[in-house]
């Protein structure tokens, strides 16, 4: 279970988390979302370990474990899996090498052996046809040259071989058509289960239509300025940011 | 630096014209050694060079054997040690592989033959041999050229020059080898020029590791006629002072060139690589990568010429560097000189100078990835993209090793990423 209190970051000096309060349950779905600039991809590179980042106040605990004493793969080690909003181009690094590294960092952090070659790509395979990706992808360098889609859709192919406990989607739906939005989404639906936590990042509702949350929040100024059921995410796609920000300049 | 009476103790070479050499010898006198107020050595001071006296010629070969370096010499090969021709060591020299010490200096165009730069007439003076590769065939196998250097070459000093045309409508690929096996204080001059006629294509790739205390700069001039292409790769290891110099003249329509480069200095290294490429034709096309790794208090200078004349209209050029500095106190120049004489072209570059990409590494390592391997990952992922261009996989997996042994990476890292490799030719 993932507990945040009171948490405050910023960079270069400029505050960007004010005071967020948040708990995730395993097997729950939560939705962040808020207006550009509210904090909301801030939250997500702190709790997933990007060190430009100072936390100036509260806490932020998974699994019991206090987050910021943890590197970046430490915190992955742990279960937790960052799905970048603009994933990272990596010029001269195979695609299929990464994904190996990554499985088989977690498997020695669990006290496993390396997998076997064999073995590896016919998992990864099999993942990669749930997506609609072909073979291409495991040779070609690491997000280098892909479509914005591409790059998501290898997100969460990685997200899907990691099969991290806490999933944190930073504007996957961003630079997804209609189609290639259905299949990803489809995708983090398999990975829905009892044990494992999900936040999901967006600016839209549109996401949220094939990924029912459990709880939306409403981020605002680096604040949670509104909580609620998935209708809230309706209501807001009906009524816009406005009124949540009104009420909290009221309030 | 270099004395009259050492000058005198080198052997003449019997193919070389008398007259040009006593010329070249008297002009490298007179000529002052350049500066760092010269714009073309503004960041590579020869201070210390003009301070240290050689007092050998090239010596005689020594009992060395391939085994020596880390590298598989193939059989058709050349090798020169301590500057000398070693025939034990060589394939048999015939009619189109001759030592210009055995056969008159086939005929170079008037204008090639007056050295102009300091380095250049000091070659032309003191020229201890070099190899004429007259290729006519095409062949499957790339040639050797090797240069080792032992111990014994402390203050000797080696000039070598070497002559490769390739016929018309001739594929062929030649590798060249500088491998200091001891780090001696020596002085290395090289000139090595490229003839392709109508419709030729060479890969050229040159390797050079020269110890930390020697000096060596090398002289490419490649012509390049209708149709034809050079692919030139420098691999430089660094040495105390390494300068490579390389002019590419495209002078028929449609001639095209790849000059790529990876420099990876480190210690005190200096690397200074020096690139002009001249469109002089309708239609010609070039593109350049050098890349450069700097660690500890090493240097890279990559400065890179285009100039596309008036008369070269509907040309391509493409030119890219990037450096990765792994220390503060390390030191990159990244110096693109573009001189366009006609508007019809299409002209890109792009030069960088940075650490490793902070955005990658956060990737990698928020994927379970250890700060260390990530940033040995991200290293050797910048050199391999330059790796790469060289088509010849098995030289590629070699170099991959050396590249390995010299950034101090972790080798299943590295090997990791080649059985990776072999999946794909499995599939």
């Amino acid at each position: 279970m993932l507990t945040i209190k009171n948490l405050q970051a910023s960079i270069e000096d400029k505050a960007i988390l004010k005071g967020i309060h948040l708990s995730i349950k395993p097997g729950e779905v939560h939705a962040i979302m808020g207006p550009n600039g509210s904090g909301k991809s801030t939250l997500a590179n702190v709790l997933a370990g990007r060190e430009e980042y100072q936390i100036t106040a509260g806490t932020m605990h998974y699994q019991g474990i206090d987050l910021s004493t943890l590197t970046a793969d430490e915190r992955a080690h742990l279960g937790l899996f960052l799905s970048f909003q603009y994933p990272v181009e990596i010029p001269g690094v195979s695609n299929l090498y990464l994904l190996k590294s990554a499985l088989n960092a977690k498997r020695k952090h669990m006290g496993l052996e390396e997998i076997d070659a064999i073995d590896f790509l016919s998992i990864v395979r099999e993942k990669m046809k749930l997506l609609h990706m072909d073979d291409s992808y495991l040779y070609r360098d690491v997000n280098s040259g892909f479509s914005g889609g591409e790059k998501k859709r290898n997100e969460i192919l990685q997200l899907l071989l990691l099969e991290p406990s806490l999933c944190i989607l930073d504007e996957t739906d961003s630079g997804l058509d209609i189609d290639a939005l259905r299949i990803v989404a489809e995708g983090i639906n398999l990975m829905r289960n009892e044990k494992r936590s999900i936040l999901l990042i967006t600016h839209y509702q549109r996401l949220l239509d094939y990924i029912k949350p459990d709880v939306v929040h409403i981020l605002s100024e680096g604040k949670i300025v509104a909580e609620g059921d998935y209708t809230l995410a309706t209501q807001l796609e009906a009524e816009g940011y406005e009124p949540f920000l009104q009420k909290k300049t009221g309030g | 630096m270099i004395s009259q009476s050492l000058f005198a103790a080198c052997a003449v070479l019997p193919g070389w014209d008398k007259h040009l050499r006593l010329d070249a010898w008297q002009n490298w006198q007179t000529m002052p050694l350049p500066t760092i107020r010269d714009e073309a050595w503004k960041y590579t001071n020869l201070a210390r060079l003009e301070k240290t006296i050689f007092i050998k010629p090239a010596t005689t070969p020594s009992s060395l054997t391939l085994n020596d370096i880390p590298l598989t010499i193939p059989e058709d090969r050349f090798c020169f040690i301590n500057g000398s021709f070693n025939p034990a060591l060589s394939a048999p020299l015939n009619a189109e592989s001759y030592l210009l010490s055995q056969r008159a200096w086939p005929s170079i165009p008037k204008k090639q033959q007056t050295p102009v730069s300091y380095f250049e007439r000091l070659n032309a003076a003191m020229l201890s041999d070099g190899l004429y590769l007259d290729i006519k065939k095409n062949s499957n196998n790339p040639i050797y050229l090797v240069l080792l250097q032992d111990k014994t070459a402390e203050f000797s000093t080696h000039h070598l020059r070497h002559r490769i045309k390739v016929h018309a409508g001739i594929k062929s690929e030649i590798v060249i080898v500088d491998w200091g096996l001891a780090d001696t204080t020596s002085l290395t001059t090289y000139v090595i020029d490229i003839e392709l006629s109508e419709g030729a294509e060479l890969n050229c790739i040159h390797l050079k590791k020269a110890g930390t205390q020697g000096y060596h700069i090398r002289q490419t001039h490649a012509h390049l006629a209708k149709n034809s292409h050079l692919n030139h790769f420098n691999f430089d290891f660094g040495a105390k002072l390494s300068r490579n110099e390389i002019s590419a003249w495209l002078q028929g329509e449609h001639a095209a060139c790849q000059l790529n480069g990876l420099a990876l200095a480190r210690a005190q290294d200096h690397i200074d690589n020096q690139t002009k490429i001249g469109h002089l034709a309708p239609k010609t096309n070039s593109l350049e990568q050098y890349r450069g790794i700097i660690d500890d208090k090493a240097c890279h200078i990559f400065h890179g010429h285009v100039l596309i004349d008036a008369h070269a209209p509907d040309s391509i050029a493409n030119q890219q560097n990037k450096n990765i500095l792994l220390t503060s106190t390390g030191q990159a120049y990244a110096e693109p000189q573009l001189e366009i004489y006609n508007q019809n072209v299409q002209c890109i570059h792009g030069a960088t100078v940075g650490d490793i990409d902070a955005e990658a590494l956060f990737y990698l390592r928020s994927r379970g990835l250890s700060d260390e391997i990530a940033r040995q990952l991200l290293i050797f992922g910048f050199a391999r993209s330059i790796l790469e261009t060289i088509h010849d996989k098995s030289l590629q997996s070699e170099l991959a090793l050396w590249i390995k042994t010299h950034l101090a990476l972790d080798s299943e890292l590295i090997l990791d990423l080649y059985r990776e490799d072999d999946h794909e030719d499995i599939n």
